[in-house]
């Protein structure tokens, strides 16, 4: 032995059962950070990944630049890449086409391809101004090869003869809309621009630039609109991408900053908590050896070293362990969010190590065995060398009132007296108690997000959907009957709409989107809540009722309120939180009844019919039900989709719900041990009080007393901060967003009570197992 | 009369070679009100043998009788009930319970057995044992003279058969000792109880009526309390 320190290996290896819940506790300290910051980091990674297939690699878009700021902003040192953009034709509303098919057309620079992480699978960027570049699909489409000439006709009636000079990947939009998007360069693009508008002046383009990686892009973004005197409006910003980096100020990302940083914070004090009561426990069961220590001569600071490198050298196994636990865990969980859905987490690595998660991991264990020794080895420095002779007389000291054997039985009130005697030691369990209750109702909080931000299991969501080609009411009711009619159509329901409708809500003139909801939509609306004021059998009464849809941007018009359209005025009945409908800006959806919609605008049809089908539908059953929809209408199959999007809402459940799992293990874990070890720094004491003829019964209740003590405490504590901590998550995550109303997480916050009230039950067993097969004498001298 | 029969008691600690046989075939009786001392050297097998018949512990054979009731014929919760009713304990670091005060210390046998305590024998008890004005203390705030009494007190609250102390005098100076032995004396002299009580001290073998010595394991009955048959 060099120094007395070394005897901390040697009583470790001696003493292991005593250390190994305090190492338990550190390890899965290490293990919870690690885990949940891996997965976040490879969450991030995979989304950033789809983002910028999705969206690309741009931060910022700006309006009205000069040419000249265009290239003083190209040479600045944070910018990598930059380039001028616009698009003829982009909601393909109007008459552009190639080869018969609607086109939409897009001016770009060669950086704007980098930019939008876009590859040419064929030929190279066009030369000349009647050069282009077509997506992979158009080729089968138009049935054309590099360098063959396609015709592009404009709204005007003009043609423009391009040739192929290459092909690219294909685009989403492209797809789902079955037209044509063609690229063409900058110049060619300004020349078609002056034949349609019959004008010598360019196009207005939009800027895009993307910064350079490791430039704080909030300041940078600050900095360009300075320097060119840009107005807020005339920038626009990649907010997906921007939010994964950590750059977006919008208020609905800020809002999920703040969340994953409460949701940190708890994990921490978690943390803290749970290895600060473990050691506490560890070192008044040791007061005897501390004072051993100090009566062969050990200082006060002797002996707070002693516990902090004790707690040290159990980071040396805990913190590797809690780790490697982790690293498979993430592993695993990444492994079955990209099996249920290929589509949702396609870029997300299997095997990814997060270093960012190893290093909270790291940091989290020894700053949370650092904070947690500093008490501990406070109390075990304070230890009086007296108590080496004189056995553990910890428990005489620092008790200033008797326990209260007037109003309950002797043992109850020793049990609640050993609880409350130690003021701080009582708050610290109380608090890990309520600590539970709030990472739970905090997480709980996310899945609510989870079930209001993945759409696809939606009541209403259709596998099959037969659409108007023109967008009118042009599906007749006949025709929903003879689909309703079909092998494996379990349902089919209607809406018809009308768009555009002028219309003025208060003192505003903005136009209306007004579509029908059949019995089977508003009983949906009714059955999943999605009411969020109002009544909606006022639908089905006489009278010109209407349903308005939140929208978190945009004012929504209140319940009551009449809406003046050009058809007749409306009055909301309601006010829905979701529908199948997205919003447009400045344009209000109103959901009526089928018979209102007729009696508004004489339409007696549907624009669109969607269809449910059974779960054993075939693809002959759809086939068939194609062929009976006809070929001059617009048919939608979304089977595969939906069963990638309910592949990842299993994922994120999987997820989600294997993170509550965690905690509600983590928090029984930390019941059972706290508890437990309570009582063994009891041991002497419980030996007299049987000696003195207490039963095992009688300890029993002793214990289940102070165990009670804590978790009604923190229960009481848990609910009084965790329910306005749910419903500030519950604000910034849902209703910030979906307008739904916090309500009282009844269900889950009784699931955590009962856990909490059932680990405590489940806490007191071992030490009465222990006592029981123990004889009375080695109760006495278990120290 | 015959209160206490203990017949060819044995304790073994540990098997194979870290046997440790700590009691060999210990035989003896006490009657009522008898003063008893054991004496021995440190390690001789006092404080099994004081353990085996308060039923602290359960011996590797032989029979304890008390009171005509075999001990360890009862099962768990009996033994514990039978104890708490019957057996006074009193240890040589006094083991009160620190959230107690000395008043309840005192009744603590009592409230284990939800009986309802009588105040004025509560009194008188706290009167003898010179606690009146302590009653409501905690015992950190006692001497350890006074925690030793408090114990006593606690011992002789619900009237046991039997008193087993365990050198009750070992953490007290001479004054507190002599009151502990007075106490003590009382207790079998006046209330007709039984005591048995483990020493180092052999001037205090002179309170008591009989001597048993415990050297290695096996018990001899040096009979009536006289100094030079010890020495």
């Amino acid at each position: 032995m060099k120094s007395y320190l070394s005897l901390i290996p040697a009583y470790s290896r001696i003493h292991k059962k005593q250390n190994r819940m305090t190492l338990l506790c550190i390890t899965l300290a290490v293990f919870l950070v690690t885990a949940i910051f891996g997965m976040a980091d490879m969450e991030i990674r995979s989304q950033k990944l789809q983002a910028i297939n999705r969206y690309g690699n741009w931060h910022i878009q700006i309006h009205g630049l000069t040419e000249a700021d265009a290239a003083i902003l190209a040479n600045r040192p944070d910018v990598s890449a930059s380039s001028w953009y616009n698009v003829l034709n982009y909601r393909l509303k109007e008459a552009y086409s190639i080869g018969g098919k609607r086109a939409a057309v897009c001016g770009i620079e060669p950086s704007m391809l980098t930019m939008m992480e876009y590859e040419l699978t064929e030929g190279a960027f066009p030369s000349t101004d009647n050069e282009v570049i077509l997506t992979n699909s158009s080729r089968e489409i138009l049935n054309v090869r590099l360098g063959d000439t396609i015709t592009l006709l404009t709204p005007e009636g003009s043609s423009l003869s391009l040739i192929v000079s290459g092909f690219g990947m294909d685009n989403e939009i492209a797809l789902k809309s079955d037209a044509i998007i063609a690229f063409l360069p900058l110049s060619g693009f300004q020349s078609l621009y002056h034949l349609v508008h019959q004008t010598t002046e360019d196009a207005d383009m939009v800027y895009y630039v993307q910064f350079s990686e490791h430039c704080n892009i909030r300041k940078a973004i600050q900095d360009v609109r300075e320097q060119f005197g840009l107005t807020e409006e005339q920038i626009g910003q990649n907010t997906a991408l921007l939010a994964l980096l950590g750059f977006s100020n919008d208020s609905f990302i800020l809002g999920l900053y703040l969340v994953a940083g409460i949701l940190f914070l708890l994990v921490l004090t978690a943390g803290v908590l749970m290895v600060t009561s473990s050691m506490n426990s560890n070192i008044t069961q040791r007061t005897e050896f501390f004072g051993l220590l100090r009566c062969l001569g050990a200082s006060p600071r002797q002996i707070r070293r002693f516990v902090c490198l004790e707690a040290l050298n159990w980071c040396k196994t805990a913190i590797p362990t809690g780790i490697l636990l982790a690293l498979i865990t993430v592993w695993g969980l990444c492994g079955a969010l990209r099996y249920l859905s290929s589509m949702y987490f396609a870029e997300m690595p299997v095997f990814g190590v997060s270093l960012p998660g190893i290093l909270a991991g790291i940091l989290m264990g020894l700053i949370t065995v650092l904070l947690a020794a500093r008490s501990p080895a406070k109390r075990a420095s304070r230890v009086s060398p007296v108590t080496a002779v004189s056995g553990n007389t910890e428990a005489l000291k620092g008790i200033q009132r008797a326990a209260n054997t007037d109003v309950l039985p002797v043992e109850a009130a020793l049990g609640i007296h050993h609880a409350l005697r130690r003021k701080k030691n009582f708050l610290l369990m109380a608090c890990s108690f309520a600590l539970s209750i709030l990472l739970f109702l905090s997480f709980y909080a996310t899945i609510a997000f989870m079930n209001h931000a993945i759409t696809p299991l939606r009541p209403y969501t259709p596998d099959l959907s037969v659409v108007s080609p023109d967008s009118s009411c042009s599906l007749d009711a006949g025709l929903a009957e003879r689909l309703a009619q079909c092998p494996g159509v379990k349902r089919v329901y209607g809406r018809a709409f009308a768009y555009d409708v002028p219309a003025r809500i208060g003192e505003k003139e903005q136009t209306v989107m007004l579509f029908s909801y059949d019995l089977q939509q508003l009983n949906w609306a009714e059955e999943h809540h999605y009411l969020l004021e109002g009544d909606l059998s006022k639908l089905t009464e006489k009278g010109s009722y209407a349903l308005a849809v939140h929208d978190a941007e945009e004012e929504t018009p209140k319940v009551g309120e009449v809406v003046h359209t050009d058809l007749g005025d409306l009055t909301i009945a309601g006010i829905l939180s979701h529908c199948p409908i997205d919003g447009a800006q400045s344009t209000e959806r109103l959901i009526c009844s089928e018979d209102t919609f007729r009696q508004l605008t004489g339409e007696q049809g549907y624009t669109v019919l969607d269809m449910q089908l059974s779960r054993h539908a075939t693809d002959e059953e759809v086939g068939h039900i194609r062929a009976l929809a006809g070929s001059d209408i617009l048919f939608s199959d979304q089977r595969l989709s939906n069963q990638d999007n309910r592949g990842a809402f299993w994922a994120f459940s999987l997820f989600l719900y294997g993170f509550l799992t965690v905690i509600v293990l983590i928090t029984c874990f930390h019941i059972v041990n706290s508890i437990s070890m309570s009582a063994a720094a009891r041991m002497q004491q419980y030996g007299a009080m049987r000696a003195m003829g207490m039963s095992c019964g009688q300890f029993t209740r002793m214990l289940g007393a102070e165990a009670g003590a804590y978790a009604c405490f923190g229960c009481i504590i848990g609910c009084v901060l965790g329910l306005p901590l749910h419903r500030l998550l519950y604000q910034h995550l849902v209703t910030a967003r979906w307008g739904t109303p916090w309500k009282i997480p009844f269900g889950a916050l009784g699931l955590i009570v009962l856990v909490i009230l059932l680990a405590s039950a489940a806490a007191i067993l071992r030490p009465r197992k222990q006592i029981r097969k123990m004889s009375v004498t080695e109760v006495l001298h278990s120290q | 009369m015959e209160l206490l029969s203990v017949t060819n008691l044995t304790k073994t600690y540990g098997t194979g070679p870290s046997q440790v046989q700590a009691l060999k075939g210990a035989t003896f009786t006490m009657q009522k009100s008898e003063f008893a001392a054991i004496v021995g050297e440190s390690g001789s097998g006092k404080t099994t043998l004081l353990n085996l018949i308060g039923a602290l512990d359960t011996p590797t054979s032989g029979q304890i009788r008390l009171n005509g009731q075999d001990l360890f014929s009862m099962p768990e919760q009996a033994r514990t009930i039978f104890r708490r009713r019957n057996i006074g304990f009193i240890f040589q670091s006094f083991q009160l319970i620190p959230e107690l005060t000395v008043e309840q210390n005192i009744l603590f046998p009592l409230l284990l057995d939800y009986q309802k305590p009588d105040p004025q024998k509560l009194n008188e008890l706290l009167e003898i044992l010179g606690l009146t004005n302590r009653r409501t203390h905690l015992p950190s705030q006692l001497s350890g003279g006074q925690q030793q009494r408090t114990a006593i007190g606690r011992a002789l609250i619900h009237n046991p058969m039997l008193i087993l102390a365990d050198e009750p005098t070992g953490n007290l100076d001479s004054k507190s000792s002599q009151e502990v032995m007075d106490l003590l004396t009382r207790a079998a002299h006046h209330y007709r109880q039984t005591v048995l009580m483990i020493t180092h001290n052999l001037g205090l073998t002179a309170y008591a009526d009989r001597v048993l010595r415990v050297s290695d394991g096996n018990l001899t009955d040096l009979g009536g309390s006289h100094d030079e048959k010890l020495s």
